[in-house]
């Protein structure tokens, strides 16, 4: 009897570590969600313009209309990063650069709805600089060493990564690819008229 | 009669000036700015200053331009672009319209050589041009590949910069259809097989630990609370046993 009791608590204590452990990174999340919501936003008038909506961490937005998708980009893909938003590997092109843009997150969380992605859909990087918009081209599964989907093409591209399968448990064998190209390097409000 | 022949060809050589003026491998160019202008990656004011050639590479070469006074040091990109008309003095070129309100330099030309020399601006100077004008802007985005984007990048590293063609097209879904506006298309400058390194050994691991964090707690909760309920009814059971017994 008295060991159903001591299980009882070691259960009760175990359930709201996990709960609590949850909570504080969805708070995590929702914070870093509204920082991101704020980038690109106009700065109010009395806000000199060196001062920044973003964060050293936080770099910007992806968002897929057609998806409801929209999470924060963060500046790395570590095991923190990616619980507050989709990651950003360091080395490749920064949002709107000349070069492929390579984002990682999580296929449970910020990358779920990738499994409903189609060529043709819009995906649009937002950063200070302004929004870049990019459309799908294709999509594809490939093995973890297959490191040349970020490879620099011959047009600037957007390289999205999720794990596959999105419904495997535990560590997923594979990657899911999106390629999107992008389509002006000049961001919105900048003119692009003679 | 060979020996002749020899003879001939070799002192032909020796006295042909045009062999001896061969323009030199590293030019260099003095020169006068009278209303500011714009280099890749720093503004000239009026003044003199001093432009050469650092280095010379297969595609690109690296230019080097110095203020007369010591304020402006500036390295950066060009690439010789045989398909630009020779203007007919040696000098800078200019782009034909300002961009932002800037006159920018569009390259050198370098008495006896065989091309213009243009420049490559960084990014943003370049969308800027090629908003202006209808032509193809050479530029590079040292950001996008892990690079400083300020005036302190290695020539190591310029070598290894991609080079882009960045120009004014109707862009959007279609390319043409009623969605397309006026966007800067990008476009590499050469396929030349530049020492790709790849950025990352693996493709990152993204399956998070909170789906089974959040059910092992979840479960956990149920199990508790469920245990809590069979203690409570064996509680009530023995309670209502002893009271039977006491009746």
């Amino acid at each position: 009897m008295r060991l159903f009791a001591y299980l009882e608590r070691a259960l009760w204590m175990c359930g709201l570590i996990c709960v609590g452990y949850c909570l504080v990174l969805g708070v995590q999340e929702w914070g870093t969600q509204r920082l991101a919501a704020r980038i690109g936003e106009p700065l109010p008038s009395n806000t000199t313009p060196a001062v920044s909506h973003t964060d050293g961490d936080v770099i910007g937005r992806i968002e897929i209309p057609a998806l409801a998708l929209s999470a924060p980009i963060t500046a790395d893909y570590d095991v923190n990063s990616l619980h507050r938003g989709v990651g950003h590997i360091p080395g490749t092109a920064v949002p709107g650069g000349l070069g492929t843009v390579g984002l990682a997150g999580h296929r449970d969380s910020f990358f779920r709805p990738l499994r409903r992605i189609a060529t043709r859909m819009e995906v649009r990087l937002i950063d200070k600089t302004g929004t870049y918009h990019y459309v799908v081209d294709s999509t594809e599964i490939v093995s973890p060493d297959k490191v040349d989907v970020l490879n620099i093409a011959a047009r600037p591209e957007l390289t999205l990564i999720t794990c596959f399968p999105f419904d495997y448990v535990g560590a997923a064998p594979e990657r899911f690819i999106v390629h999107a190209h992008l389509l002006s390097a000049s961001p919105d409000g900048v003119s692009a008229i003679h | 009669m060979r020996l002749k022949t020899l003879i001939y060809c070799a002192s032909l050589c020796l006295f042909n000036t045009a062999l001896w003026a061969a323009p030199p491998a590293t030019p260099a160019a003095d020169f006068t700015i009278s209303n500011p202008s714009h280099i890749p990656g720093a503004t000239l004011v009026p003044g003199s200053y001093t432009i050469h050639v650092v280095t010379r590479l297969s595609d690109r070469v690296i230019l080097k331009v110095d203020a007369v006074n010591g304020d402006v040091h500036s390295t950066f990109l060009g690439i010789p672009n045989r398909e630009l008309p020779k203007p007919a003095t040696t000098g800078p070129v200019k782009w034909g319209n300002p961009a932002d309100g800037s006159q920018y330099l569009k390259g050198w030309y370098f008495p006896g050589s065989a091309s213009v020399v243009e420049f490559v601006y960084p990014k943003a100077e370049a969308v800027a041009i090629a908003s202006a004008n209808p032509a193809k802007v050479p530029a590079v985005d040292p950001a996008s590949e892990g690079k400083v984007a300020d005036n302190t990048l290695s020539q190591d590293d310029m070598q290894l910069l991609t080079l882009w063609l960045l120009s004014l097209e109707q862009v959007g879904p279609s390319s043409g259809g009623d969605s397309a506006k006026p966007g800067i298309k990008a476009e590499r400058y050469t396929q030349v097989a530049s020492v790709l390194k790849p950025v990352i050994k693996a493709l990152p691991h993204t399956a998070s630990r909170i789906p089974l964090v959040w059910l092992l707690g979840f479960s956990s909760l149920i199990a508790a609370f469920v245990l809590r309920l069979i203690a409570s009814q064996n509680r009530a059971s023995e309670l209502n046993r002893s009271r039977s017994m006491l009746e």
